[in-house]
């Protein structure tokens, strides 16, 4: 090995027999398909079936051409306008007369307030939960995973009916109902998240830094453990619109006479023949939201996803 | 070509098309292994070493991963232009594997009695069931596992690291096949665990007359386990030769400077080691001209302008570097001291005198 | 002879794995009566294979665990106890790199802040242009650029990343730095960049190092004393040279033989058994299963280190029952 003191190449180094040429280099054809498995940038599909919900959404009060409550007998029965009918009631009128796109878009705003608010509050407690239990380990998670396994053996409906049987139907039942029975789901991925997560090399050295506890959950864990729960929260949100659109079919959750999609649902089903386009169009709505939202929950999951980045 | 060369590497080009763009895993190289031989491909992340034996195997990850070019030739045969059945045929029976993980190379929930018996009723399809389980024990027995009757009902997850790499191993040469690829197979294994396992790879070479196509990024596994060493760069092989005297006199700087930069445990102690300037290459645009040039202490205005053609030597050495080219100068066509880059951009390289 | 820096002092540690069906428990000595000393300006490395207890020791100096025997005091004060206070100053001192550069930034922090943490955490007062300042310092110290400060780690090669962690080891000017690995994730050709600038950085600021490892050649390169671990326990100790040179105890003798070598030498004429066992051995020397010398005594009794070699400086020790104790030196 001493030999090999400096750099320099030793030239002549034995009898040459050929030279072959370097073989030309290959071009390479930048517009060739790309793979289909590749995440898109924009999430093109779900962002169409959800964009319609959320301007409803937000914009609602200025886009329902008629008083969404206001009975008008005259106009009952009416068809939506691409089955017969006219563009003064685009989507038709239900059984009182009543705009079916003002019911709508009303109806959308409740359902994803309603659907919002739940998610978001099962998602934060069901995320204090899980973090509590994966940081501190031994009783504390095993009382609390317990916890969790106990809630996710009850049913939502039952849960959402026994709800209402004791605090009464309406927005806050529906609200309560959502949270209690979301946030189980939270706490179990989250807790995964942070086993997972305190193994990291990282939360080894922000300790031998000297960080205090409540340092490394803000700054070190929870960061991390946000992209898992975006993720889950944009998958429920779907959930969470059918389950309130469930219960307000039931009775149990959006009173009338504010609308909403279970209502105008349930009202409808006794017209189905006559006037499909009752509890129909609605329906579709709901499809739309919960399919969107699913679709888009998957794309961000996959965009999030640090692996993928260091492709 | 040399008749007893068994497989045969000829400019094989794998490239993976991502959505970030196109990567060169591997961009034309060729090398060849001599029935018998161990040849140890060396190279770091990113040369293209581990692309180049599952395009050896056909299994590389479609559809990502194409086989653009070149071909590879088994005794004369050609495996690119075989179908992926004709390939299954190929598989095992004739070139095995054996993979850097070993926890990932059996299934956890099988026992190794079943996963070798697999393994052997392939080659054997007639066999009774009895028989391959004395077969399978045999094959533990043989890659040195002791209590092997009943180590057949074990589970992998019962298995330390260089035990499951042994049946790995014997799984791999179960069918007696001509050539065994091994990628990195010690790495993530025991320095004394290693050093058993490498026997073993040995012997059983040994015994069936079997090549052995050794992936590693340890010149000094390479060193004391291969006949013959290629060393991959950017995706093509830089040099070739024999282990001991590529070692002792490298051709390529590159292969010069990874001897430099490796710390020792025999000879005297240096004080610093050499540290290769720059940046592991590109490769999703790799440059113009010889890809180390831009790491190369000796590199010169040809180096930079075009990529050297490869030297063979009477004894079956080989090196691509314009060092080695006697009258380098005289390859560069004067009107073509302008170059193509590779994404179509006219390029003005820099003339280099007579 | 002045105080060593860090004195370790039959440390151990053990762990309970409790079995909800059966009644035993099972109990691993991960650590067991581990005793050496690092001297200031040394650098002192800890060689061993996977299941040797040299991570778990690496995490008992760090103070992320506690032992659950022996001392560990540094620069006289006894810091296995070191709460509060005592415990921050003791952080200050000593810093750590880890071998897994990937995991061992935290993805969402920039870095800047990865490197500045140390700082804020212990002297919070710091002003923001201040911390600037020596995160750029450091930056340019471990050869990156001062643009890379905004950058995220994903957004950075292997490489770049140990460097990034060895700057943010050193921003609080520590005098001691505990070095798990931190080359053995690293490419070939950009290991040897690190260690220079290990080296460097050592030569410049007087650190001293405890450096961990299982590759022999690159400890020879670094360390100036060598301490052996198998399963828990040391067996054999002293300055690097010697102990690979002249490696006494059958472990290290099959260790430094294992090694692969650039010459072809006729080795594994000293093949051991595999590293087969789970369990840890109660009595008897570790090694004893896999040992080709290993006699009934052997099995019995847990050797003790004792000096050996034959140019006995009081520093070589092996325990090993086989070998003769070297013809006493004075003390």
């Amino acid at each position: 090995m001493s030999e090999m003191s400096s750099l320099n190449t030793p030239l002549d180094s034995g009898e040459i027999v050929k030279i072959v040429p370097a073989p030309a280099e290959m071009q390479v054809d930048s517009a060739a398909p790309r793979k289909k498995r590749a995440v898109r940038r924009v999430p093109v599909l779900p962002l169409l079936l959800l964009a319609p919900i959320l301007i409803f959404g937000f914009f609602g009060s200025f886009l329902m051409p008629h008083d969404p409550t206001m009975i008008d007998p005259a106009h009952a029965l009416q068809p939506p306008v691409f089955a017969g009918g006219t563009w003064l009631y685009p989507l038709g009128t239900d059984h009182t007369g009543r705009d079916l796109l003002s019911r709508l878009i009303d109806g959308a705003r409740n359902s994803l307030a309603v659907a919002f608010f739940g998610v978001a509050l099962a998602g934060a407690f069901g995320t204090l939960i899980g973090l509590t239990a994966g940081y501190f380990r031994g009783a504390v998670e095993e009382l609390l995973m317990r916890l969790v396994d106990m809630q996710l053996a009850i049913p939502t409906i039952l849960l959402a009916v026994l709800l209402a049987a004791v605090i009464g139907g309406g927005l806050t039942t529906v609200i309560a109902s959502l949270m209690i029975t979301f946030w189980a789901g939270y706490a179990r991925i989250v807790r995964g998240e942070t086993l997972s997560l305190m193994q990291r090399d990282y939360i080894a050295l922000a300790r031998v830094a000297g960080a205090s506890r409540w340092r490394i959950v803000r700054l070190h864990v929870l960061p991390n453990l946000l992209s898992v729960v975006v993720v889950l929260a944009t998958l429920q949100l779907g959930a969470a619109v059918g389950l309130e659109a469930a219960l307000t079919f039931l009775g149990l959750g959006i009173q009338p006479p504010a609308s909403a999609w279970g209502l105008m649902i349930s009202d409808g089903k006794l017209y189905m023949s006559q006037a499909w386009w009752i509890p129909t169009i609605p329906g579709i709505a709901i499809v739309m939201t919960v399919l969107g939202s699913n679709l888009f929950g998957d794309w961000l999951r996959d965009r999030l996803d640090p692996r993928l980045s260091q492709l | 070509m040399s008749d007893d060369s068994l497989l045969t590497v000829e400019n094989l080009r794998t490239y993976v098309h991502m959505h970030a763009g196109t990567v060169r895993a591997v961009d034309g190289a060729s090398f060849s292994i001599r029935r018998g031989e161990a040849l140890g491909l060396v190279g770091e992340s990113g040369s293209g070493k581990s692309m180049t034996c599952l395009a050896i195997m056909r299994i590389e990850p479609r559809p990502a991963a194409v086989i653009e070019g070149g071909r590879i030739l088994l005794e004369g045969e050609n495996l690119l232009d075989k179908s992926l059945e004709e390939m299954q045929q190929v598989r095992g029976r004739r070139i095995g594997m054996i993979l850097q993980d070993p926890l990932n190379s059996l299934n956890p929930v099988l026992t190794i009695g079943n996963q070798l018996i697999e393994a052997l009723h392939l080659s054997e399809p007639g066999a009774s069931k009895a028989d391959l389980r004395k077969k399978a024990q045999a094959a533990l027995e043989r890659v040195g596992i002791t209590n092997a009757a009943s180590r057949l009902d074990s589970y992998p997850f019962e298995f330390s690291g260089g035990m499951c790499q042994r049946v790995t191993a014997a799984m791999a040469v179960s069918r007696h096949p001509d050539l065994l690829i091994a990628d990195e197979p010690t790495t993530a294994l025991d320095v004394t665990t290693q050093a058993r396992f490498l026997g073993l790879l040995d012997e059983l070479r040994r015994e069936n007359g079997m090549s052995l196509l050794l992936v590693t990024h340890d010149l000094g596994i390479v060193a004391e386990t291969c006949d013959r060493v290629a060393v991959m760069y950017a995706g093509r092989v830089v040099e070739t030769g024999a282990a001991a005297q590529m070692l002792r006199e490298p051709r390529h700087p590159y292969t010069r400077a990874l001897m430099l930069a490796v710390p020792h445990l025999d000879g005297p102690r240096t004080r610093r080691l050499y540290q290769i300037p720059g940046e592991p290459p590109s490769v999703r645009a790799p440059s113009i001209g010889c890809r180390f040039a831009p790491r190369c202490e000796q590199a010169s205005d040809v180096c930079r302008a075009k990529y050297p053609p490869t030297v063979h030597y009477a004894n079956g050495d080989t090196v691509a570097c314009w060092l080695h080219v006697p009258d380098a100068a005289a390859y560069i066509p004067t009107d073509a001291l302008r170059s193509q880059r590779l994404d179509g951009a006219v390029d003005y390289a820099v003339g280099c005198g007579s | 002879m002045s105080q060593p820096l860090l004195e370790v002092r039959s440390v151990g540690k053990t762990f309970v794995l409790r079995h909800q069906r059966r009644r035993h428990h099972n109990v691993v000595r991960a650590v067991d009566d581990i005793s050496f000393v690092v001297r200031e300006g040394e650098s002192v490395g800890i060689a061993g294979e996977s299941g040797s207890g040299k991570s778990t020791l690496a995490r008992i100096i760090l103070r992320l665990d506690r032992p659950t025997d022996g001392e560990i005091r540094f620069d006289g004060e006894n810091i296995a106890s070191a709460e509060g206070r005592e415990l921050m100053a003791y952080r200050r001192r000593v810093q750590a790199v880890f071998q897994n550069s990937s995991s061992a930034l935290s993805p969402r922090m920039r870095i800047r802040d990865i490197i500045a943490e140390p700082l804020v955490v212990q002297q919070p007062e710091t002003t923001p242009g201040e911390i600037d300042r020596r995160v750029d310092d450091l930056l340019g110290r471990v050869g990156l650029s001062p643009q890379l400060r905004m950058s995220f780690p994903h957004e950075l090669s292997g490489g770049q990343k140990q460097r990034v962690a060895i700057a943010r080891s050193l921003i609080v000017n520590p005098s001691m730095l505990i070095l798990d690995e931190p080359v053995s994730a690293l490419d070939v050709s950009i290991r040897s960049q690190v260690l220079n600038l290990l080296l460097d950085l050592q030569a410049e600021r007087g650190l001293t190092y405890l450096m961990i490892a299982h590759d022999l050649a690159i400890l020879r390169h670094v360390t100036t004393y060598l301490v052996v671990m198998y399963l828990g326990r040391v067996v054999e100790q002293g300055p690097t040279e010697e102990v690979l040179g002249n490696p006494q105890h059958p472990y290290t003798c099959a260790l430094v033989a294992a090694s692969p070598r650039f010459e072809r030498i006729e080795k594994r004429a000293m093949a051991v058994g595999d590293n087969d066992n789970t369990s840890t051995i109660d009595h008897g020397c570790p090694f004893a299963p896999r040992c080709p010398q290993a006699e009934a005594r052997c099995r019995e009794e847990t050797p003790r280190l004792i000096t050996v070699g034959e140019h006995a400086t009081a520093a070589h020790q092996a325990a090993c029952h086989v070998l003769k104790p070297a013809v006493a030196t004075t003390h």
